[in-house]
């Protein structure tokens, strides 16, 4: 090899070798970046020269140790422990309402109205004790009503999140799109867009904490639809999702004009939106059902009878404020109708004001199923456990999904991660060896020196 | 002196070596190029045990084609005393950012350059 080729050799080694410390400062410099992936170099030996000798390596490409399969995997993990996470806490403030031991729930004040009955029972003309009735049916109202307004609030609450999370997820979008156009732009050119891949990575695992996907590759980019193929970024087109509210007063989610509501699953978005139309709407379609149907079951009792005075019986319950055959809103409105104790109906219907069978009919109806086929206890336990079950659940997939989701990204620092330690390894044998080679170099370079210094003539130069 | 074990046997200097020499420098030159520390260690156990020959034997200096030689080799050693330069800085530099990580570093070596 001539001196020429020599030195060819050398530069590109020079070249080669910067762009590999390069991609190792770039390593290690992104080690703790969000969606970035470990980079190699890959080096190909250079073209030979004429003669056939080599010229050294050439940098061919710079690649990221992306694992697609492997990020789909972690993204769908994000977008269900998120879920799950989201469904548990937003369902939190109610979970204290439905506690046995709270004496303002509604176990607790149904109780306490039965007791007052069974009291009035022992002497049922005595006005305080009938006071003392009206009190407890008045608790009773109140716990309906506080409940039915804090799972109203609660919906709320998760609605305004829904609205939250679609600004985010449509900020996303937008930068998807955006990101994604530049790679197709840079694939086209045949350049490098390693770094454009790495931001559309950590996008993607951002969007997947908002929301479920779907992604479809194609040679114009990345598509991404909802679970029934609703388009939401097609190449470096986004289509943003839109808020309308619904005829409960609610926002469902639209895309391009279609609800997709009902499609969005997983993510915060999807948590929020379970809570809110699955879980508290059932609970509020229980729990009107069982005030409604408490109600009615001690009016129409309440009616049968009569009262100190010896009057018929009127409704103890304010009819609940609902279309006739629906219990729809009964728990928010319910409210107690009789303005004095004397109104109780002890007596059965004619009966003396001593008489008591009537109120004995009323105190039954503790032990009977006038509630969703249940006693009032037993309602007020299976919405206990409806809402205690649920939350359970969520917790329950927030912690095994999470725990896949560890193992995922465990996974995925194996082949996508930096390591500090080989590379603080390599930088310690490299400071030690480069000792040695400074004063080679420098004996070298004294040696050939003297040579050159003594003017020596060079017949093969 | 006695020679270093891997030159033993070696006789006394010739053109040859000289080759050797340059051979040593482009080996370590690719080995810092592709970041193998062991390849390069060796490298420069071989660059070390050759100028010490060298060294021991001054008649290297009188054989034909010494100067060409020498002058390729002095050029490709300033290449490789570049590289090294740049390797030290970048690796510093990559130190500096472990360190500023809270990664620990168990020690730094201290490398001079002549000139």
């Amino acid at each position: 090899m001539g001196l020429t080729a020599d030195l060819n050799v050398s530069v590109q080694s020079l070249l080669a070798s910067t762009e590999s410390m390069d991609v190792t400062t770039t390593n290690i410099a992104n080690q703790n970046t969000p969606g970035y992936a470990r980079r190699t170099v890959v080096l190909e030996e250079a073209a030979p020269v004429d003669d056939g000798s080599s010229t050294g390596v050439d940098v061919k490409a710079i690649q990221s140790m992306r694992d697609n399969v492997l990020d789909l995997s972690v993204n769908a993990a994000t977008a269900q422990q998120n879920l799950s996470s989201t469904v548990s806490s937003s369902l939190s403030p109610v979970q204290s309402l439905f506690a046995d031991t709270a004496s303002d729930s509604i176990g607790s004040t149904i109780d306490a109205f039965f007791s007052s009955l069974q009291q009035l029972s022992t002497s049922p003309a005595d006005s305080s004790l009938r006071s003392s009735v009206l009190t407890a049916a008045g608790n009773v109202a109140s716990a309906f009503q506080s409940t039915a307004s804090v799972i109203t609030q609660t919906q709320q609450q998760a609605d305004q999140s829904v609205v939250q999370e679609t600004a985010q997820a449509n900020s996303l979008l937008q930068q998807i799109a955006a990101t994604n156009g530049e790679i197709t732009t840079a694939q086209n050119l045949g350049q490098s867009c390693n770094s454009d891949q790495d931001q559309l990575s950590s996008l993607l695992t951002q969007l997947s904490a908002i929301m479920g996907y779907n992604t479809v590759n194609s040679s114009d980019g990345l598509t991404l639809t909802t679970s029934d193929g609703t388009p939401l970024v097609v190449g470096s087109k986004a289509y943003p999702l839109t808020d309308q509210l619904n005829s409960s007063g609610f926002n469902d989610v639209y895309a391009g004009g279609t609800d997709i509501t009902s499609t969005i699953q997983g993510g915060n978005l999807g948590g929020y939106l379970q809570s809110r139309d699955q879980t508290l709407a059932n609970m509020g379609t229980q729990l009107d059902q069982f005030a409604f149907q408490f109600a009615q079951a001690v009016n129409t009792v309440q009616t049968a009878g009569s009262d100190a005075n010896g009057n018929a019986g009127v409704a103890l319950f304010d009819p609940p404020n609902t279309t006739t055959g629906t219990a729809a809103g009964a728990a928010s409105s319910i409210s107690v109708a009789l303005t004095s104790g004397s109104q109780i109906a002890a007596a059965a219907s004619g009966g003396a004001s001593g008489d008591n069978s009537n109120l004995t009919n009323m105190i039954d109806l503790q032990n009977q199923s006038i509630t969703n086929g249940v006693t009032p206890d037993d309602a007020f336990s299976n919405l206990t456990f409806s809402i205690g079950n649920t939350i359970s659940q969520a917790n329950t997939a927030a912690t095994a999904t999470g725990n896949i989701l560890t193992q995922l990204q465990n996974q995925q620092s194996s082949v996508e991660g930096v390591s500090l330690d080989e590379e603080s390894s390599n930088l310690m044998l490299y400071e030690r060896s480069y000792q040695g080679a400074a004063k080679v170099i420098s004996t070298i370079d004294t040696l050939m020196g003297n040579v050159l210094d003594m003017g020596v003539t060079d017949p093969g130069y | 002196m006695k020679p270093p074990a891997a030159l033993a046997n070696v006789p006394p200097a010739e053109s040859s070596e000289l080759d050797a020499l340059l051979c040593a420098i482009s080996e370590a030159i690719e080995a810092l190029m592709v970041w193998n520390v062991t390849a390069f260690q060796a490298a420069i156990e071989r660059q070390s045990a050759i100028c010490q020959h060298l060294t021991l034997n001054p008649e290297w200096r009188q054989l034909p084609g010494t100067v060409a030689t020498a002058r390729k080799i002095q050029e490709l050693n300033r290449v490789y005393d570049r590289l090294l330069r740049h390797s030290v800085h970048w690796t510093r530099t990559l130190q500096s950012i472990l360190q500023a990580g809270g990664h620990t570093l168990h020690g730094r070596a201290s490398v001079h350059f002549r000139g």
